[in-house]
């Protein structure tokens, strides 16, 4: 289900906090529905347990997720603005196409210039 | 906390570890690595109390009149002792000996091992399930791991590692592991420490290692970079980069971020390099 890219400098934490919000923001993980727990999540991807704890706090401070005690943490989105999440995951995906553009070393002319020929295209 | 001081060991006249000051905090995962007879294993046995310090010393932190060993759960890389006792034998014993409840041995269970054949009888990775099924079982505060997981197939390093992590997810003890398998470790270790043949050649956590790690593999001569490495492949130069910033962009054009094993395997040639 989730993917760690091991030679990504984003640290592991914060890359299982986008890969749950983006299924969340995308509807695949619907309201009320639980997250696998710390110990399964941590052995599936075998990774250190106190990384999926800080995630999953992480998420709970954003208010996508709510823990019951004894049972479990779940999906909660009544309380948060999803548009608002969107736009934010757009800024990322934007934020990090923009850094691997720079980085072949296009200037803001010649990305533009692809973006919008692109976007003709597509449409 | 774990304080070591000063720590200096040798065999006879051979000195093995010189001098080491090393603080690890408590619920810390740390990864041991480096070439062959830099003291890895010398390291763990002391911290394990199987060895005794030529200088210094180790501070555990625990309450006045612990023996360390009750608390520690040591996988060592010999797995040689009680060979003519079974598992279910061996696990009776070590509670004896340890003051602790008997071992369930349900990972043992779990892996197929008959736990009323003797030890010498089973394959090397039945003996490292079995030895630790029982460590495991102890309610340790304190896990060392010898490089040992090589002789166990993949299915069983699996349940292995579902275990240990079970075990970080209830007791959230301080783990160190010898691995020389860096990519079968990458995410569930905290810090990394490399031993060189000079000492500690790198200590740093995973995260800030792997930001300051970068390859050149453009062709272009890095600029203003500390390069940790420079080698050719398929007749074209690459330079690891470290310790770098990652955001200045004059070491970061033309060059990417690092897995662990890449950036492991560096330093490992790199200290082979130094020797020749």
């Amino acid at each position: 289900m989730y993917r760690i890219d091991q030679r990504s400098s984003v640290p592991v934490y914060e890359q299982l906090i986008r890969q749950i919000e983006r299924s969340i923001l995308s509807g695949e993980l619907k309201d009320g529905s639980r997250l696998p727990s710390i110990r399964e999540l941590a052995s599936s991807l075998r990774i250190n347990p106190n990384t999926v704890a800080k995630s999953y706090r992480q998420l709970e401070v954003e208010g996508l997720v709510r823990s019951r005690k004894g049972l479990g943490i779940f999906v909660s989105t009544d309380e948060v603005d999803l548009d608002g999440s969107r736009r934010r995951y757009f800024v990322q995906l934007t934020e990090e196409y923009l850094r691997k553009a720079r980085s072949l070393g296009l200037d803001d002319d010649e990305i533009l210039e692809g973006l919008s020929g692109m976007i003709g295209e597509d449409g | 906390m774990i304080r070591i001081e000063s720590l200096s060991f040798a065999y006879g006249r051979k000195r093995i570890i010189r001098n080491l000051d090393l603080d690890l905090r408590s619920g810390e995962t740390v990864m041991i690595t480096g070439p062959n007879a830099a003291g890895k294993s010398t390291l763990l046995r002391l911290m394990a109390g199987v060895l005794k310090p030529s200088e210094g010393r180790i501070d555990y932190g625990f309450p006045e009149g612990t023996d360390p060993r009750s608390r520690i759960a040591f996988l060592p890389d010999s797995l040689s002792f009680y060979g003519s006792m079974t598992p279910n034998e061996v696990a009776g014993f070590h509670a004896g000996f340890f003051g602790t409840e008997p071992s369930g041995l349900q990972v043992a269970r779990r892996a197929g091992v008959d736990l009323n054949r003797r030890i010498e009888d089973l394959s090397l990775g039945q003996k490292v399930i079995v030895q630790l099924s029982i460590v495991l079982s102890t309610d340790p505060d304190i896990v060392l791991i010898d490089e040992v997981l090589h002789a166990v197939d993949p299915y069983l390093r699996g349940l292995m590692f579902q275990e240990l992590i079970g075990v970080m997810e209830e007791r959230d003890p301080t783990v160190v592991m010898i691995n020389l398998n860096f990519s079968e470790v990458e995410n569930l270790v905290d810090r990394v420490i490399f031993m060189g043949r000079d000492g500690v050649r790198l200590d740093e956590r995973v995260d800030d290692l792997k930001a300051h790690a970068r390859l050149l593999e453009s062709g272009l001569e890095p600029v203003d970079a500390e390069v940790l490495l420079a080698r050719e492949v398929l007749g074209r130069k690459q330079f690891v980069l470290y310790p770098c910033s990652g955001n200045d962009g004059v070491t970061t054009v033309g060059s990417r971020a690092m897995d662990l094993t890449e950036i492991l395997t560096a330093f490992m040639e790199a200290e082979y390099d130094d020797r020749s």
